[in-house]
């Protein structure tokens, strides 16, 4: 399990815990989970929702993200930072949450349906990185809903076991540190499938780099972290 | 007044000193205030329209191959862009007569200073002034090759990256690399006219900035005129010298 802190956030969205699953057996079984969760009703008030459903709901309550795509920690990290700003900024969001925001931010162009079907989770995923944006310890009084909220009863670790045993319950498969120099990101990153959706490889950046892969890759990764990082000023 | 942009900027330094900063790269938040005096949806707009220019602009680079920081984080709302810190020193600092202090800029320098040789700052970068020259012409005409004027060029938008954070492709030869920033006021042009211009506003701030640069600006060009065809170098060079022409009469004018 790891996480990001984003302490300039309110404290109920100040982290963002991620694992990355490898080998995962469940993909077709649990899109139609996410699916199924996506066209419930949406509960009105307190007595709205009926208490199996929101049970179910939480138990998906995550971005699944191809993990294929994803070209850093940074790449991730922008995403969600920008998802997180997104829901904090007054009519910026683009689609229904903060989770399916990554998403939407990761994807190179402004189609909803699209982005989920680009990095969301298909039927054939095997590696997945799995994220659910949460409490942490946020350094901002000011920061609204921290004034209010109770001191945090757990503590970052206690939290960040729940959420990884939430996870291990959704997803069937092995969880590896992203930094994993053999298991981890830089063995999943597909760069042809990178390059092909983000057409660069017209782009004279990346067509110079030909036949080197290691440059091209720290090329890629730039442009598709700052893409995602412009995302809401793209034309 | 607060938002969760704000926020970060107000700490940023112990975000950047906490446990996970080494795993995250070190932002420059370039922050555009509100005007206080302009009609405040209208200021709002052309603040966003700034930031927006600015990111669309240094993604543009991006791809086609001319050296910027990578972006990290766009508040458009804010007027913030959060772009990669580049570890190293401006064009400026390096060429001979741009060490004056600069009013509001100590903060920026404060720590490199000390170890920066005083006699000779190129040597801490492993270059001499010639492969500088060089490094800017050849990026120069990077840009110009992509139709990107970049609107604002000086001494002081144009950084070096120091070796220790830069690790050298095999054939490139020399031990850093340029890095072209403040997209500020850039534009998306095919016109040599933009293009010489924008030489000329170099040609003008090297002139004010560093003594004897004559020599200095004619090496810049001439790694500029390698990297286009005959023909390219033959029309801007042309139209250079017609800008500078109608430069000289608008300062005999007055
Ligand atoms: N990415 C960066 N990494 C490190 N230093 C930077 C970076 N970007 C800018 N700087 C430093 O900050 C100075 C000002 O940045 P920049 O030119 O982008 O801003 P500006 O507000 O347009 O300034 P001005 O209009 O006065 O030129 C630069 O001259 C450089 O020394
Ligand atoms: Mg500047």
């Amino acid at each position: 399990m790891d996480s990001f802190t984003f302490p300039h956030f309110p404290c109920d969205k100040s982290t963002a815990h991620f694992a990355l699953f490898r080998n995962v057996e469940n993909a077709p079984s649990l899109r139609q989970r996410i699916v199924k969760v996506s066209t419930m009703p949406v509960p009105v008030g307190d007595s709205g929702a009926r208490r199996e459903d929101e049970v179910e709901r939480d138990a998906v309550n995550f971005a699944f993200i191809d993990a294929r795509l994803i070209t850093s920690r940074t790449h991730l990290r922008t995403a969600i930072h920008q998802a997180l700003l997104a829901s904090v900024t007054p009519g910026a969001m683009r689609t229904r949450g903060v989770h399916s925001e990554i998403l939407f931010n990761l994807n190179p162009t402004n189609n909803i349906t699209e982005s989920f079907k680009n990095f969301g989770l298909s039927d054939k995923s095997t590696s997945l990185l799995v994220v659910r944006i949460g409490p942490g310890a946020s350094s901002f009084p000011s920061a609204a809903s921290c004034h209010s909220a109770p001191r945090p009863v757990l503590t970052h670790e206690q939290i960040q076991s729940q959420v990884r045993e939430l996870m291990k319950d959704a997803v069937i498969g092995s969880i590896v540190p992203l930094d994993d120099p053999e298991q981890g990101l830089a063995s999943v990153t597909d760069w042809g499938a990178v390059k092909k959706l983000f057409k660069l490889n017209t782009e004279p950046a990346v067509k110079s780099l030909a036949g080197k892969p290691e440059e091209e890759h720290v090329v890629v990764d730039k442009i598709v972290t700052s893409a995602v990082a412009m995302k809401s000023v793209m034309q | 007044m607060t938002s969760a942009t704000l926020n970060l900027i107000s700490s940023s330094k112990p975000i950047s000193q906490g446990a996970e900063a080494a795993k995250s790269p070190p932002m420059l938040i370039k922050h555009r205030f509100k005007k206080k005096y302009r009609h405040e949806s209208l200021d709002t707009t052309l603040t966003k329209a700034r930031v927006a220019g600015e990111a669309r602009l240094l993604l543009r680079c991006l791809k086609s191959g001319v050296n910027v920081p990578q972006i990290l984080m766009v508040d458009a709302s804010e007027g913030v862009l959060g772009i990669e810190w580049i570890e190293g020193q401006c064009v400026r600092k390096l060429l001979p007569g741009g060490e004056e202090p600069e009013e509001g800029r100590e903060v920026f320098e404060e720590a490199e200073q000390s170890t920066l040789d005083a006699s000779n700052p190129l040597r801490a970068y492993r270059i001499t002034i010639d492969q500088l020259l060089g490094l800017i012409g050849t990026e120069l005409a990077k840009l110009h090759k992509a139709d990107i004027i970049h609107g604002d060029l000086t001494t002081s938008n144009m950084m070096v990256r120091h070796p220790s954070s830069f690790s050298p492709s095999k054939e490139s030869g020399v031990p850093t690399e340029l890095v072209l920033i403040d997209f500020g006021l850039s534009f998306v042009s095919t016109l040599v006219e933009d293009k010489a211009v924008d030489l000329y506003v170099l040609e003008r701030a090297f002139a004010s900035t560093h003594p004897d640069s004559e020599p200095m600006f004619a090496s810049v060009l001439n790694a500029y005129a390698k990297v286009l065809t005959t023909k390219e170098w033959k029309a801007i060079k042309t139209r250079l010298d017609e800008v500078r022409m109608r430069g000289r009469k608008r300062s005999m004018v007055g």
